[in-house]
């Protein structure tokens, strides 16, 4: 007999294994979580991404060395990347709720912290350490067990829901800090950020968040009977490659596939996130166009993430959607090399920001799949972990190259490259015979 | 370990700067008016959520 996690709440299917999909009324309450998390991921992300905002005034007040503010920053980004699995172990044991609160509360703490050091050390202490983990606890790791448990049919419509929270923390989140920052200081904004992190989003997510649908009496999807296995069957929650320990999917080959193809979205997506005004300059492009264009990456990124996830990503293989967001980045970063000037920032800006953060929902809802919920946290940590250390690498190698080199060309031959490769690997997993999403087909000619 | 200055911020302020003064041309606000517009969106957001579900539970408990 399998003893497989029951996410249902011990709703089984009927004996004959028809699935039942009724509904139930009004709008189901995962959704209610999903908005909660949207605000989450939009706070943390619109903190995380601010701290270039603030670099000037820290330079002036403390007197340091944007070398010495970018080092903290690094810092900061490998403390992030380390913190993911460790978040994301601890939600699959704890809850991604008491994960979030825990996070958002340390990271409103190390905001206010920053914003009460009269020393730069103590300042970089709170960003680099506490800040830098806690907001690995308030983004997307600890949500995707929390997701994989309140949704199986549209997982990847609210994974990427979410997901474009974080652009949408970025498009608001961090003017609204300039802003402050030009009416009174950098210690008022932070202070503010802080502060809509202990006063809105923590009582959000203890009012809203529940781990659990069947905390609530309630079943994945909003069905009154969810399509699950009876008692001797195995659940269609637990993946076909469900482990007890996330080490132990490294012995499958989709989580190979899963880690080499994010190594490479987090290679060319960081690359850009750092030298795409750089790259503007040496073709003769003014800052102001290159910020539009960046802008309107930012803007393709989140509409796409929302139209592929809402209206595409649960009805196709999910590894077909990764093929096509691989081999569409790929185009991008091909235009930049054949198409000289603006025109190519503006092609890249369209094409490859359309498939910018769309693999992180993918992704994540895929591993669930594969894996089942029950370790899906860890996993997570550990994709995401390598992703942000790889493109931390990727964006100390692209700076070295362009000095060694003079120009870009070779980061983006080297880009299209892997992309490609990226886009065959992810074509290459076999997702019918892996994938969650397939077993009551499985089990029915079983 | 030296790192360039581009490597890693993750928002450049000079571009901010210049995109908020446009900003700015365009609808005519102020500093402070855009930080009062900005900050009811903030807060309506998590508000609202807040009691639409609030309310979804008591709907499902009646």
């Amino acid at each position: 007999m399998y003893n497989c996690e029951d996410v249902t709440g011990g709703a089984r299917v009927a004996s004959d294994g028809a699935p039942r999909t009724a509904r139930q009324g009004g709008i189901f309450y995962g959704w209610y979580i999903v908005a909660a998390v949207f605000f989450m991921v939009f706070v943390s992300i619109g903190f995380r991404q601010s701290y270039g905002l603030f670099l000037p005034s820290w330079r002036e007040e403390f007197g340091v060395s944007i070398s010495f503010l970018s080092t903290v920053a690094f810092v900061g980004w490998m403390v992030n990347g380390v913190a993911q699995p460790v978040v994301g172990g601890l939600a699959d044991r704890y809850g991604a709720r008491v994960v979030g609160c825990v996070s958002i509360g340390v990271l409103g703490l190390s905001a206010i912290a920053m914003t009460l050091s009269f020393n730069i050390w103590v300042l970089a202490f709170f960003y680099a350490t506490f800040a830098s983990f806690a907001n690995a606890g308030a983004m997307f790791t600890p949500i995707t067990p929390l997701i994989a448990r309140w949704f199986v049919r549209k997982r990847g419509a609210a994974l990427s829901i979410i997901t474009a929270g974080g652009s949408g923390g970025a498009m608001l989140l961090i003017p609204f800090a300039a802003y402050l920052l030009d009416l009174a200081n950098w210690r008022v904004a932070l202070a503010v950020i802080a502060g809509i992190m202990l006063v809105l989003v923590l009582p959000l997510l203890l009012v809203v968040v529940r781990n659990r649908p069947a905390a609530m009496g309630l079943r994945p999807d909003g069905d009154t009977a969810a399509m699950t296995g009876g008692p001797q069957r195995p659940q269609i929650f637990d993946g076909p490659l469900a482990v007890s320990h996330w080490r132990q999917a490294y012995r499958s080959a989709p989580m190979w596939q899963l880690t080499l193809t994010y190594v490479v979205c987090g290679i060319t997506t960081a690359i850009i996130a750092v030298h795409f005004v750089s790259f503007a300059k040496t073709e003769g492009i003014n800052e102001k166009t290159a910020a539009l264009a960046f802008g309107l990456l930012s803007f393709a990124n989140m509409s796409s993430v929302l139209v592929m996830g809402i209206f595409i990503s649960d009805r196709v293989q999910r590894k077909n959607s990764l093929t096509v967001i691989y081999a569409v980045r790929g185009l991008g970063f091909l235009a930049l090399l054949v198409m000289p000037g603006t025109t190519g920032l503006w092609v890249f800006a369209v094409v490859a920001g359309g498939s910018w953060l769309a693999t992180v929902p993918q992704t994540s809802a895929l591993t669930a799949e594969v894996y089942g919920v029950r370790n899906v946290g860890s996993i997570t940590g550990m994709l995401t972990m390598v992703h942000m250390c790889a493109g931390a690498l990727a964006v100390l190698a692209a700076g070295l190259t362009f000095d060694y080199f003079g120009s870009y060309d070779p980061v983006w031959v080297v880009s299209v490259v892997l992309l490609a490769g990226a886009s065959f690997l992810a074509w290459t997993l076999r997702e019918r015979e892996v994938s969650a999403r397939y077993m009551p087909m499985r089990l029915a000619e079983a | 370990m030296g790192i360039r200055a581009h490597h890693s911020e993750p928002t450049d302020s000079e571009l901010l700067e210049w995109l908020t003064h446009t900003v700015d041309s365009i609808l005519g606000l102020g500093p402070l008016v855009m930080v009062v517009l900005i900050g009811v969106v903030v807060v309506l957001i998590p508000l609202t959520i807040a009691v639409l579900a609030l309310r979804r539970r008591g709907e499902r408990q009646a």
